[in-house]
C-alpha cells in the first residue's frame, strides 16, 4: 500500500498494492477521507494476517519439545517391533499385513 | 508415579542404529539380515533400556504440556497413563509389548491434547484451526498404526521375541525332519 501525490498543490492519493496472479498491481482507492478509510482497512487486514501467523508459530513452538520426543519414540519403537517380527520369521509385503512362513509356502505352491 | 526423569531426549545407542539398518535390509529382502537382527535383539539389552528412558521422558513432556499449572490434573493424567499401559501390555508382557504399550499411552496423551486444542479453538483464525485439525488427524493415524502393531506382535509372538515355528522338510533317506 502507498500514498502518492501528483503535485505540490494537489492532495494525497491512496493506492493499495494487490497481487493478481504473479504480478502486484496498484489499485487507486481515492483521496481524502475515503483514502484514510481505505488505508485503515488495509492496515487492519495486515494486522489480522500477522496475528494469525504469530498464533500459528506460537502453537508450533509451544508443543515442539513434547512432539519431537514423541516422534523419536514412535520411530524407534516401531522400528524395534518391526525388527522383532522379522526376527520371529514374519515378513510383510508392501501394503499388506504381516505373514508367517506358512503363507509364503502356500504362495510358492500356488505359483508352482 | 515418578516423574523425575529429565525431559531431554536420551541419546540413541549404536545398537539401535544398527537395528534400523538391519531392518531396512530385511525390508529390502536381504534374508541374511534376519539372523543378525535376532542376535542383536538377544545381545543388546541397552536398546530396551534406552527406549524405556525415552518413553518416560516423552510422558513427562506430554504431562507438562497437558497440565501445565494443575498438579492434581497432572497426577490424575499420569495415573491414567500408567493404568492404560498396564491394561494394554499386562503384568508379564515381553519387552517389545511393554514398549509398544508405553508408546500407545503417550500417543493417547497426544491425541487427547490435539482434541482438546481443537475443541477449545472457537472463532480462531482458519489457518490455526486447519493446523490443529492436521495435527489431530496425524495423532490419530499414528495411534492406530501403533495399536495395530501391538495387536500383531501379541498375536504373532506370544512368547516374546522367540522365533516362530521353523520350516521342516521331510527327508525320506534320513527318516527325520531337518
Amino acid at each position: 500500500m502507498a500514498w502518492g501525490r501528483r503535485s505540490r498543490s494537489a492532495g494525497t492519493y491512496f493506492y493499495e498494492g494487490k497481487r493478481v496472479g504473479s504480478k502486484v498491481v496498484k489499485v487507486y482507492r481515492g483521496a481524502g477521507a475515503a483514502a484514510q478509510a481505505a488505508a485503515r482497512a488495509v492496515a487492519a487486514r495486515r494486522a489480522d494476517r500477522e496475528r494469525v501467523a504469530l498464533a500459528a508459530s506460537e502453537l508450533t513452538a509451544r508443543r515442539q519439545p513434547a512432539e519431537s520426543l514423541l516422534d523419536q519414540q514412535y520411530d524407534a519403537v516401531m522400528a524395534l517391533a518391526t525388527a522383532a517380527l522379522y526376527a520371529a520369521e514374519y515378513w510383510r509385503p508392501s501394503r499388506h499385513g504381516w505373514r508367517g512362513w506358512r503363507e509364503g509356502l502356500r504362495e510358492l505352491r500356488v505359483a508352482g | 508415579m515418578k516423574d523425575s526423569v529429565n525431559s531431554g531426549s536420551p541419546a540413541e545407542p549404536a545398537a539401535h542404529r544398527r537395528l534400523r539398518e538391519l531392518t531396512a535390509r530385511a525390508k529390502a529382502g536381504d534374508a541374511a539380515a534376519v539372523p543378525a537382527i535376532r542376535d542383536l535383539l538377544r545381545e543388546e539389552p541397552e536398546v530396551a533400556a534406552w527406549l524405556g528412558d525415552l518413553a518416560r521422558s516423552t510422558r513427562v513432556a506430554w504431562l507438562d504440556r497437558l497440565t501445565v499449572s494443575e498438579p492434581a490434573v497432572r497426577q490424575a493424567a499420569g495415573l491414567w497413563a500408567d493404568a492404560r499401559r498396564a491394561e494394554l501390555a499386562g503384568p508379564a508382557a515381553p519387552p517389545t509389548e511393554r514398549l509398544l504399550a508405553d508408546l500407545i499411552a503417550n500417543l493417547e496423551l497426544e491425541a487427547h491434547a490435539a482434541s482438546l486444542d481443537l475443541a477449545l479453538d472457537t472463532g480462531g483464525p482458519p489457518a490455526v484451526t486447519a493446523a490443529r485439525t492436521r495435527r489431530a488427524d496425524s495423532a490419530v493415524r499414528r495411534l492406530l498404526a501403533a495399536t495395530r502393531m501391538l495387536r500383531d506382535v501379541q498375536a504373532m509372538m506370544p512368547n516374546g521375541q522367540a522365533p516362530g515355528p521353523r520350516l521342516k522338510v521331510f527327508d525320506p533317506t534320513g527318516r527325520e525332519a531337518v
